[in-house]
């Protein structure tokens, strides 16, 4: 191995060590936890795909619906169904909402904000919709 | 400098090693620098294995043959874009090859998601570094690319057959495709190790599945176009298990793609979808093997070979690793939605996944068992087209009719009174268009014309869901081109998919044209005597000899007609190379791009009485296949455009989940407010 090899070699593992040191280089922040989710939040994050999957399913059966793919009377029982679906789990969210607004105001934090995905008070979120 | 690509290679294992063993520790524990800083050493690792493949690089093309490897694979006199193409010539350039694009994959995959999915993210880097550190350690104690010898004057050269320029382009193809397909599986693995099994993995690899099946499903079909050309016996497919090695991960990828929309959808078929993608990557390094361990040749070259005991090792490593994991995770994984009727989409796809992975899994077979037969009875078989053909049809026709009934079933729930309202103008255009075809002499072959009856049907529904979807958008108001544009700009990976399908109903028409309806003559001719096949007349006019940078030319000169009329000359012949000291076959074509049919000239025999034996063959709507080709990356660039209103929707759900809260802080274990459950 050159002089050159050598110490093209050596610069590489230099720069590579001051990359995989950088991390430790830029941030002195005291907090050095990872954004995770426990199993509260996973529950909710169900809570939440169950609703938009719902909404996403009820916009797509209109469009299976104006294309002749599904009958009336199928038309109708599946709206009803997919209509009991998303309630459920924004009734779900709702009370997952409340809850978590109590104990934030016992514990001196501020009210839950609704998104504009999810309002509060129950209402269908207003999705694009997406034939797919 | 051959000490710098090994430097290189040796520091992109430490640093792989580093970032899973740094990495799986700090996704453990939750610790935050920690793991950044094994994600950094993934990029560190990407950029030393770019140093180890531009120092193989820049020695191909300057024919440096102090290295073993480029004396092995190049010649001073083979044109530069061999040079450079033979860096995936042989196996360790393959090997480097494979590691550069993961490790770049691996680094891009996780810059590119560190939103999207937070909890899955920390699992994915230590997962990537282990794929990637198995490679380095193949490229650094196994098979190096980097061994030096004393300078002989002139290389062996590039094996003739693989200077192509489809040859040049499919390798990486199949690379692309091979790695690509490992994002998909490491983010499945990723989210069954840390339990979040929700719909954000497969979002978050969608596109990444999608590229990789694009790559591989083209570089497919440019080997197909390379075997067709340079090959020479006039076919296009020849099940050769090399060719099997990338249809089988293409197979169950294409199943894994239409399953994962019901999991989006219904949440259902979550247990299937980490089976698939597994199986997926599973043969995506079985191909490797195959390929690069010589097991192809004789189980005894397997045993010969360097490389070949390890990969099965890591075959052996990911198959049960994944199948334990995904055991041990069945109860986050049980379906929590039932199929609601035999008769919907959902069941379609679910007939078209069960079609898919048996196609692919008697391929497999049909690979496998000669092996087996050599290493348990010491007997070597064969398993020829035959058996292949009778599969593909056997499964393949089922997907194919699936093809086209799936678009006009909704999704939950149909009536089979809605779907005969449905499929009564496509069945209509199937029928007419079979008789059609029958009278006009195609019922000579069954097989071609179900097959042409079936495409009749697939292509019509695919037309009629355009047509109703843009007739509905223009219902709204607009002009009809708007109506369609904005059609397939809203909906881009349904009427992308649509697209995709048609490319494979043009293949399969181009593939029913060349088997059953191609006509072959072989004749000696001497100068001046001529040979007519279907319409064509070849009249030998004489010999002719050249030289190219690398080898000798020699070429049949024949004058064509068609139907009478004058159509210019065709040459074939057969090249002799200096360096590698062997002949080639180059094979004379003529396209009629109207006809979409090739004249296809074989001259491979030139006795010294100024005679040729030259074999004739004229394959109708052969082209049809290569133009599938292209529709097919056209309706993949479609699905494939980013839809940011997917992720938007993702984000959204995220917003939502933090102002449970009422802050906007991290999501971090613990400091969610206590609640009472």
């Amino acid at each position: 191995m050159g002089i050159a090899a050598i110490a093209l070699a050596a610069l590489l593992g230099f720069i590579c060590i001051l990359i995989v040191a950088w991390p430790y280089l830029r941030s002195h922040e005291a907090d050095d936890t990872l954004d995770q989710l426990d199993a509260i939040q996973r529950h909710r994050l169900d809570l939440l795909e169950a609703r938009d999957r719902a909404i996403t399913a009820l916009q797509e059966l209109e469009v299976d619906h104006r294309e002749g793919k599904v009958s009336d009377s199928d038309c109708r029982t599946l709206v009803n169904q997919l209509r009991r679906e998303a309630a459920g789990a924004i009734a779900a969210i709702d009370a997952e909402r409340e809850e978590a607004d109590d104990c934030a105001s016992e514990a001196g934090f501020p009210p839950s904000e609704a998104t504009e995905s999810e309002p509060a008070n129950g209402s269908v979120a207003p999705l694009e919709p997406d034939e797919d | 400098m051959p000490g710098l690509g090994r430097a290189a290679l040796a520091l992109a294992l430490v640093l792989l090693v580093y970032a899973m063993v740094v990495g799986s520790y700090a996704a453990w524990k939750g610790r935050r620098r920690l793991l950044e800083s094994a994600q950094s050493a993934l990029i560190a690792a990407a950029a030393a294995t770019a140093v180890a493949a531009a120092v193989l690089f820049l020695a191909l093309a300057f024919t440096d043959f102090s290295l073993r490897y480029v004396w092995e694979q190049t010649s001073r006199d083979l044109p530069l874009i061999y040079r450079v193409s033979s860096l995936w010539g042989g196996q360790e350039g393959s090997l480097l090859l494979w590691m550069l694009v993961l490790t770049i994959t691996a680094a891009a995959a996780i810059a590119l998601n560190r939103k999207l999915v937070t909890n899955v993210l920390p699992w994915a880097t230590p997962i990537f570094a282990g794929i990637a550190a198995f490679f380095a350690i193949v490229l650094v104690f196994v098979s190096t690319p980097f061994a030096t010898q004393a300078i002989p004057p002139d290389g062996l050269g590039l094996n003739p057959s693989l200077q192509n320029v489809y040859m040049a382009a499919h390798p990486p193809l199949l690379y692309l495709g091979y790695v690509g397909l490992t994002v998909p599986f490491v983010f499945a693995m990723a989210a069954l190790v840390s339990r979040h099994v929700d719909e954000r993995w497969i979002v978050a690899t969608r596109r990444w599945t999608l590229f990789a099946w694009t790559s591989l499903g083209f570089g497919i079909l440019l080997g197909a176009k390379w075997a067709y050309e340079e090959v020479g016996w006039g076919g296009w497919y020849a099940w050769d298990p090399v060719e099997n090695a990338a249809l089988m991960p293409w197979l169950v990828a294409t199943a894994f793609l239409h399953s994962v929309m019901i999991q989006e959808k219904k949440n259902m078929l979550r247990v299937w979808n980490v089976i698939l993608i597994s199986l997926t990557f599973s043969l995506a390094l079985f191909g490797t093997f195959l390929t690069r361990s010589g097991v192809l040749n004789s189980i005894h070259s397997f045993a010969e070979s360097s490389i070949g005991s390890w990969f099965l090792g890591a075959i052996a490593v990911v198959t049960i690793g994944s199948a334990l994991l995904i055991i041990s995770r069945l109860p986050e994984l049980r379906a929590r939605a039932k199929l609601e009727s035999m008769l919907s989409r959902e069941a379609a796809f679910l007939y078209n996944n069960l079609f898919l992975v048996a196609l692919a899994l008697t391929v497999l077979w049909g690979v496998v068992w000669p092996l087996v037969s050599e290493a348990v009875r010491g007997v070597a078989v064969t398993v020829g087209a035959p058996y292949y053909d009778f599969f593909a049809i056997v499964f393949g026709l089922p997907i194919v009719l699936l093809m086209g009934i799936a678009p006009l079933i909704a999704w939950r729930r149909s009536s089979w009174r809605s779907l005969r309202r449905q499929v009564v103008a496509p069945v209509g255009v199937a029928i007419v268009v079979g008789v059609l075809l029958a009278l006009g002499g195609a019922a000579s072959s069954v097989p071609a014309l179900v097959g042409y009856t079936f495409s009749a049907f697939v292509l019509s529904a695919i037309i009629l869901e355009f047509a109703r979807g843009t007739r509905a958008r223009h219902s709204k108001g607009g002009s009809w081109p708007g109506a369609f544009t904005g059609l397939v700009a809203r909906n881009r990976r349904r009427y992308g998919g649509y697209v995709v399908h048609a490319s494979i109903m043009l293949l399969l028409i181009g593939a029913a044209g060349v088997g059953a309806f191609s006509s072959s003559k072989l004749v000696q001719l001497s100068p001046g005597e001529a040979v007519a096949v279907k319409g064509y007349t070849l009249t030998f006019q004489g010999i002719e000899q050249g030289h190219t940078q690398n080898a000798t030319e020699v070429r049949a000169r024949f004058a064509v007609s068609r139907d009478g009329n004058e159509a210019g000359t065709i040459s074939a012949g057969r090249n002799r190379y200096f360096a590698e000291d062997q002949t080639s076959n180059e094979i004379g074509l003529r396209t009629d791009w109207l006809r979409g049919e090739d004249l296809f000239v074989i001259a491979d025999r030139f006795d010294p009485d100024g005679t040729v034996f030259v074999q004739v063959i004229v394959n109708p709507l052969v082209n049809l296949i290569w133009l599938a080709g292209i529709i097919f990356v056209l309706g993949s660039l479609i699905t494939l455009w980013p839809d940011a209103r997917e992720q938007r929707r993702i984000a959204e759900r995220l917003e939502a989940l933090a102002a449970f809260r009422g802050g906007t802080g991290p999501l971090v274990e613990g400091s969610v407010a206590p609640t009472t459950r």
